[in-house]
């Protein structure tokens, strides 16, 4: 009998890949593209073997989303270069597999800070774009889609198109945030924020409970600081519920901080190898024998406790890197959750039912002794992007460890919690998600997006090759749409160009 | 985040419990066997527990060699990968003391040891790359000696559990776990009617002992565990004297 994992001479190989949560893996043809030319030649490799096709950028989606299990995966990661770069209007273009952590260290000696990034700068602004990421800073500052100018997108049938918000506005915001399933990006024209200073203006705060916590979110949204991010102990219960504590920050105006220029070299940015003397890269080790639910308990009380501290709510100058990259701060600290890994849900919520919400999420953990290790939350706004995560009110990020004997209760869980934002009509995210199911994605969605989405998909890829483990996970209870042609004055490139060839 | 196991042998026994058992227990399963009825009556038992599709029917008969590679591809589509295999497929037909009947005894041998084979070498195979994984076979207590009851099931106990052995020599070294379970009698069709069983135990305890063993613990199992210190002393009695016994 024939292997069909046989590692035949022709490449792209089999190899194993998984997300950053390690709770799948799978194997895939593996095909590296250096350039869009190379991408076309993927496409034909795998539509003449009737295989589907799913970019990967650095493997930091926690879910299945970079995932084409038994299909073929187009690592990004050799597209890493930094086309160009216009110090005076603060443009930059760069391929896909770029990284934020490149991409700073590139334009920070000018005077700028990319005007979003994740909390890990290891993600890549292919997978940045794909997934439409937010930061910390979004309600003021919006996703990455909003500071992108256009960008290159290579389709299945084989066209290399450049997309700008006017020339294509449907493709432009149908693309962005659609986990490639319209194209892959070869290449993204961002615009970058001037910072006069490489630190930020930081304000710390304890919030007792869940109550002040949302008074310190409103309180800083009032005076507009840029970024608001707060973090709970999910396992503090009845009156504490909700304690934390939460950081503004605010981008530093010119002449404001004496060091300011100084600051803006990369070395005053890197965070530093130690903490407390002991070599961070080993910070996991010293961590893994708290993973366990009292010993998180005991974690995340005393985070709660230091952070009341008069001294550690003090308004202080911070780098931008050590502020935005709290998930470098331990490198590898997802060891802390092996072998059996995490999922991450993260509840977009919007506002008026935020804090209800959020309360019974809690509560519900702690009522299955199954409460998160870690919660963070951000404030968002709504945008124009077809499959946008982001709505007018509140995320709570929740990271579970999976212990398996507990993975049917974490399911029951996470279904439980997919059923809360349904009913306060938020919305989901597929870069962390792995649960979520094509119904519930449906309704947060709505159908007339969905089939204008639909519509066009068709258009750019007819034969669905482009696919991953998450698109047909939700494809598969997600139930007929209907396509919804798009209206005769939509501005529509992508319809023109095929009558122009007469192809129609 | 679930799981995604495969389940041969599926329909009935100890199959069908672990169908149920793997649902509980947060896996999306493939389920394959060769009757399609009672296979679509598991299937549609977990589901409807569950709420949610979870688990769903691949008609194959493990005799059947050249189809496997298909049924195994359409499996692992479905789940869109794998982590667990279970060969839960297997036969024990009635035989008599006297009776030396090649075609029963080939039958058998193809459905407890050439159908194991052809579905766990692919596992195998698929799990190198991936380096990660389980692969689960239902040996038995039967398969330790060699009775006078029914020789070649003994045998063909006997092979999977030196293949299983085999496979984990070979694999453990790529991050996959290769369990072999040895149940004693479990109550299901195959030990329906048959008298003065010891320690029998229901299905749905052996599927709980079985998916206990695929997250951790000793490689291979006796279920229950009374059956270790137990197979301990069999399996040390001198051929001598263990042909002179009742069993």
């Amino acid at each position: 009998m024939a292997n069909p994992y046989e590692q035949t001479a022709e490449a792209p190989h089999w190899e194993a890949r998984r997300a950053w949560g390690m709770t799948q893996r799978v194997v895939a043809k593996v095909f590296r593209p250096m350039s869009a030319e190379d991408v076309v030649a993927a496409f034909e490799w795998a539509s003449a073997r009737g295989l589907t096709v799913c970019p990967w950028g650095n493997g930091r989606s926690y879910g299945d989303a970079a995932l084409n299990d038994s299909e073929v995966i187009l690592d990004m990661g050799g597209m890493d270069r930094v086309i160009e770069w216009d110090r005076a209007s603060g443009i930059v273009t760069v391929e896909p597999g770029v990284t934020i952590a490149k991409l700073w260290r590139h334009i920070l000696p000018d005077g700028h800070w990319p005007s979003v990034v994740s909390g890990t700068s290891y993600t890549t602004i292919g997978g940045c774009t794909a997934a439409n990421i937010h930061g910390k800073n979004n309600w003021m500052h919006g996703p990455i889609g909003d500071h992108i100018l256009r960008f290159t997108i290579v389709t299945p049938d084989g066209r290399i198109r450049e997309i700008d918000r006017e020339s294509d506005p449907n493709l432009f915001h149908a693309a962005i945030g659609s986990f490639g399933a319209l194209g892959v990006f070869t290449s993204i024209t961002l615009q970058t924020k001037r910072i006069y200073s490489g630190r930020l203006d930081v304000q710390p705060l304890a919030a007792a409970d869940l109550e002040e916590m949302f008074l310190h979110f409103e309180h800083h949204e009032a005076q507009s600081w840029d970024y608001v991010v707060g973090w709970i102990d999910a396992f503090a219960s009845g009156d504490r519920l909700g304690r934390g504590n939460m950081h503004a920050a605010r981008y530093v105006a010119e002449g404001v901080d004496p060091v300011g220029e100084r600051m803006l070299s990369v070395s005053s940015q890197e965070l530093s190898a130690t903490i407390f003397g002991f070599p961070k890269k080993w910070m996991w080790a010293l961590m893994k024998p708290w993973a366990h639910r009292l010993g998180m308990r005991f974690i995340n009380l005393s985070r709660y406790i230091w952070s009341t501290f008069e001294r550690n709510q003090r308004r202080h100058l911070e780098p931008h890197a050590q502020f935005n990259f709290l998930l470098d701060f331990v490198p590898n600290w997802k060891k802390v959750y092996e072998p059996h890994g995490l999922i991450q849900i993260q509840l977009f919520i919007p506002k008026a039912h935020a804090r209800r919400v959020i309360y019974q999420a809690i509560e519900l953990q702690q009522s299955m002794k199954y409460e998160s290790w870690l919660v963070v939350m951000k404030r968002h706004r709504a945008d124009a992007y077809w499959l946008s995560h982001a709505v007018d009110g509140y995320s709570f990020a929740m990271d579970f460890p999976v212990w398996p004997k507990r993975r049917g209760e974490l399911y029951e869980l996470g279904r439980a919690l997919e059923q809360m934002v349904q009913e306060a009509g938020g919305r989901f995210y597929l870069a962390k998600d792995s649960l979520v199911s094509g119904s519930s994605f449906r309704k947060s969605i709505g159908d007339e997006t969905l089939g204008r989405f639909q519509a066009l998909k068709t258009l750019l890829d007819p034969t669905g090759t482009l696919q991953s483990n998450q698109w047909r996970r939700l494809q598969r209870t997600m139930g007929h749409i209907e396509s919804i042609p798009m209206g005769a004055d939509d501005v529509y490139s992508v319809l023109s160009e095929e009558s122009e060839d007469g192809r129609d | 985040m679930l799981k995604r196991a495969i389940v041969v042998g599926a329909s009935s026994g100890i199959g069908a419990a672990l169908v149920n058992e793997l649902v509980d227990s947060g896996y999306i399963v493939a389920a394959v066997a060769r009757r399609e009825q009672a296979l679509e009556r598991v299937c549609g038992d977990a589901n409807q527990r569950s709420g949610d599709l979870r688990a769903k029917s691949f008609v194959h008969d493990v005799t059947d060699l050249a189809a496997v590679e298909q049924s195994f591809a359409a499996a692992v589509a479905w789940l869109d990968g794998l982590d667990v295999v279970i060969y839960a497929a297997g036969v024990m037909p009635e035989i008599r003391e006297d009776q030396f009947d090649s075609a029963i005894d080939a039958k058998i041998v193809h459905v407890n040891v050439i159908g194991a084979i052809a579905w766990l070498n692919l596992a195998a195979q698929r799990f190198q790359i991936q380096g990660s994984g389980a692969i689960v076979g239902i040996g038995s207590v039967a398969g330790e000696r060699g009775r006078r009851g029914n020789p070649v099931y003994n045998a063909s106990k006997a092979a999977l559990h030196t293949y299983l052995e085999a496979l984990r020599n070979r694999l453990s070294q790529h991050g996959v776990r290769v369990v072999t379970i040895k149940p004693g009698p479990v109550n299901t069709e195959m030990t329906a009617g048959r008298e003065g069983l010891k320690f029998l135990i229901e299905a749905e305890r052996a599927a709980q002992g079985i998916v206990r063993a695929i997250h951790g613990g000793p490689e291979v199992r006796y279920i229950p565990i009374v059956w270790l210190p137990i197979m301990t002393v069999i399996r040390a009695i001198p051929s001598l004297i263990f042909r002179r016994m009742s069993f």
